[in-house]
């Protein structure tokens, strides 16, 4: 141990700090098409996001995805709004994400966190999580579980965000 | 200790690196707080808890700074809840580690948490509901070398509740997402990834009985190709002869091969699943059997369920052997159909079967199965004589309109109770219809009512079991502004266990969730079952309280 902190303690006083591009982790995940993408380089042009943490067992999850679905267009339009859904589905699992998702004709953007290095980074602890992202990808609002109408209260946000007003807090 | 004051350190040197004094660094974390107050039950087969409450507890915090992230979990278990392992009571800092990122490089020491392609050779994960924590202790390296390119590389030793795994474990890892490799492949419609792993766990051999290898090794080679709606990922991974407690002491190499094919396109999904496994148990403690120090994850092939009643006959498993395939089809009636109606219907259908593996003595003089013998032949494409599991699972999903939503399932499982540890049962044949209706009455106001049913065949069984019968369950859920209030009754209304008549088990809960902070109280009686996550399965045992749920993430 002693050896360790010898040989560590002098990179850490030298080591720079590159400066982080957005209040995201810089963790790996990967896209559909398993190109991995570095969670921290997310962004969208300056409009809120929605950040989702969600499984394929988890019924609230797909209820809240499926609700938000119904009025997601109408969302993107007023408010330019993205909806982040990060799939928390390991390999017993992985292989309903991408079925399920086009049997939901759903319109995210989607990513895979199968060995929940995301979810830890992001301290989530139940799902659905959801969060709510200003134009600096920085988290101004999140939510854990989800019951009908949830949705509602979270675009009054949304809008908000998008006019540049201030959240008040619950 | 000794290691946190090296990481207190390394900490307080870099926060005072004057080359980044103006960033102030982002802090944040989570925690959950279960307690539970146990009642002596004999009706449900509730013992007696000594110490009469039961608590745990984690807190998490991470601290991010530019390219450095330092984290420490503290965790507290006064006992733990009943059907967590014992071993962890106690407290301390049971996780500790600190990463640094670069474009190239990510360099981690202490705990982390790794999965090689599919786990078949190396996965270490958490679930705190399961008391399952396998994170391994040590170096992690990733470089990033070129376009396209990861390496993995760890050494380390397990965590063992308390303490550390006897078995010291290094691996490396490779995947190559070939398209993004080769630039004249990157405009091509066929996108091709391909990986492979080595892990091998170092233990000393101290059997008095057997001659153990002291270095196991294990190596995996996959790839994933897709082409338009087309999709096809496969894993094959070998490990050398590995004598453990898990296996019976035998000699014979293990081996697992996983596939999976799929076609989808908008509305509709295809897959068929093919697994087989044969003596691919791979722990960091050979003498070690149950949950802990599993080094690789051998995924369970049938769907995982949240209904409760889909969960009394779960699939686990069996890494001494198995085969089987598993097929499903997603499909959306369209809107405005007939089968449609204005919202779409949602179709799901699941058909699951599991066989042991065909298995032959290695030779005229052994048994299979011997210990310090090969333990037996198999042939690869052969499936054993033992069904282990059927299941079809059939789930539709309809909204009706914008107050009234269903889902509605039904499954036919066939389940042999040697999953669960039971040997010598018969197969237990379960017909499980389940609905849930959700109702939103006024704008914020929503009702959920779960209807569900399981009947089985069993006849008179002369052990108790608790599980074993036929069951009905109602619940009904209020949700407004973040507090939900619910009741339910789950009804063994018939158990063919000698000494167990029908029994209600009645429970109340009732929370709050505010922003991420979320707070639930139980009351009632809990059955006993099994408890699955992912992969792992733990048995819960009966119990009767009162319990408290704190979740918060800052």
């Amino acid at each position: 141990m002693k050896r360790l902190l010898l040989i560590l303690l002098p990179v850490m006083l030298v080591f720079p700090v590159i400066p982080q591009d957005t209040g995201l982790p810089s963790v790996t995940v990967t896209d559909l098409n398993g190109v991995p993408v570095d969670f921290s380089q997310l962004h969208n042009d300056g409009n809120p996001v929605i950040l989702s943490f969600w499984a394929t067992w988890c019924t609230p999850c797909l209820r809240e995805m499926n609700a938000i679905a119904e009025v997601y267009e109408q969302w993107q339009e007023e408010t330019g709004v993205l909806f982040i859904a990060v799939s928390i589905d390991d390999s017993r699992t992985r292989s309903r994400v991408l079925p399920l998702i086009n049997s939901n004709y759903w319109d995210y953007d989607f990513f895979l966190d199968p060995n929940h290095d995301l979810k830890r980074a992001m301290n989530v602890n139940l799902i659905p999580h959801t969060f709510l992202l200003n134009g600096d990808m920085e988290v101004v609002w999140q939510h854990t579980s989800y019951s009908e109408g949830m949705e509602v209260k979270m675009y009054e946000m949304i809008r908000k965000l998008s006019a540049g007003e201030s959240l008040d807090e619950d | 200790m000794q290691k946190v004051t090296v990481i207190t350190v390394l900490i307080l040197c870099w926060a005072f690196n004057p080359m980044h004094a103006q960033q102030p660094g982002r802090l944040g974390g989570n925690m959950e707080m279960n307690f539970q107050s146990y009642s002596p039950d004999s009706a449900i087969g509730a013992d007696t808890v000594r110490e009469r409450v039961a608590i745990q507890s984690f807190a998490n915090l991470i601290y991010n700074r530019g390219n450095l992230e330092v984290g420490a979990r503290y965790e507290i278990y006064g006992p733990p809840l009943t059907g967590i392992d014992v071993d962890y009571e106690g407290h301390g800092i049971a996780h500790r580690y600190l990463t640094y990122r670069h474009d190239l490089i990510e360099l981690t020491a202490g705990h982390f948490y790794e999965q090689f392609g599919s786990g078949l050779t190396l996965r270490s994960y958490r679930e705190w509901a399961l008391g399952y924590d396998n994170a391994i202790d040590g170096l992690r390296v990733r470089i990033k070398p070129g376009r396209g390119i990861t390496l993995t590389g760890v050494a380390g030793r397990h965590r063992n509740y308390w303490r550390s795994s006897p078995g010291i474990i290094r691996g490396v890892d490779g995947q190559v997402h070939v398209n993004r490799l080769l630039p004249f492949l990157e405009e091509s419609k066929t996108i091709i990834m391909v990986g492979g792993s080595f892990v091998s766990r170092f233990q000393e051999d101290r059997s008095l009985i057997y001659k153990i290898p002291e270095n196991v090794g294990i190596y995996s080679a996959r790839a994933d190709v897709i082409r338009g709606g087309l999709r096809f990922s496969g894993e094959y991974a070998s490990k050398i002869n590995d004598p453990s407690a898990v296996n019976g002491f035998i000699y014979k190499p293990g081996e697992a091969f996983l596939a999976e094919l799929m076609y989808t396109r908008r509305g509709m999904g295809i897959t068929l699943t093919g697994k087989r496994m044969d003596n691919m148990s791979f722990k960091s403690d050979y003498n070690a059997t149950g949950i802990p120090l599993e080094i690789n994850y051998l995924p369970p092939l049938s769907p995982q369920h949240s209904w409760e009643l889909a969960n009394v006959y779960p699939y686990a498993t069996q890494p001494n052997g198995e085969m089987g395939l598993l097929g499903s089809i997603y499909y959306m009636f369209p809107r405005n159909s007939t089968l449609g109606g204005k919202y779409g219907t949602r179709l799901t259908v699941d058909y699951s079967r599991i066989h042991d593996i065909h298995r032959e003595a290695p030779t005229d003089t052994t048994t299979v199965g011997q210990p310090g013998t090969l333990g037996y032949t198999s042939d690869f494409f052969k499936t054993g004589d033992k069904l282990f599991f059927r299941e079809l699972s059939i789930g539709l999903e309809k909204r009706i309109n914008p107050k009234w939503k269903v889902d509605l399932k039904y499954m036919n499982t066939l389940y042999d109770p040697l999953i669960k540890g039971d040997a010598g049962h018969d197969l237990v044949r379960a017909n499980i219809a389940i609905a849930a209706i959700y109702f939103t009455f006024m704008p914020g106001h929503s009702l959920k009512a779960e209807l569900q049913s399981l009947t089985t065949d069993q006849g008179e069984l002369h052990e108790k079991d608790y599980s074993a019968g036929d069951w009905a369950m109602v619940l009904l859920e209020y949700n407004h502004g973040g507090y939900f209030l619910n009741v339910r009754d789950l009804y063994n209304h018939r158990n063919p266990s000698a000494g167990i008549d029908a029994l209600h088990y009645l429970s109340f809960a009732a929370g709050v969730t505010r922003g991420a902070h979320r707070l639930a109280l139980s009351w009632g009686r809990q059955r006993e079952g099994i408890s699955c996550v992912g992969g792992v399965c733990r048995p819960e045992p009966a119990a009767s309280g009162f319990g408290i749920t704190l979740t918060s993430n800052f």
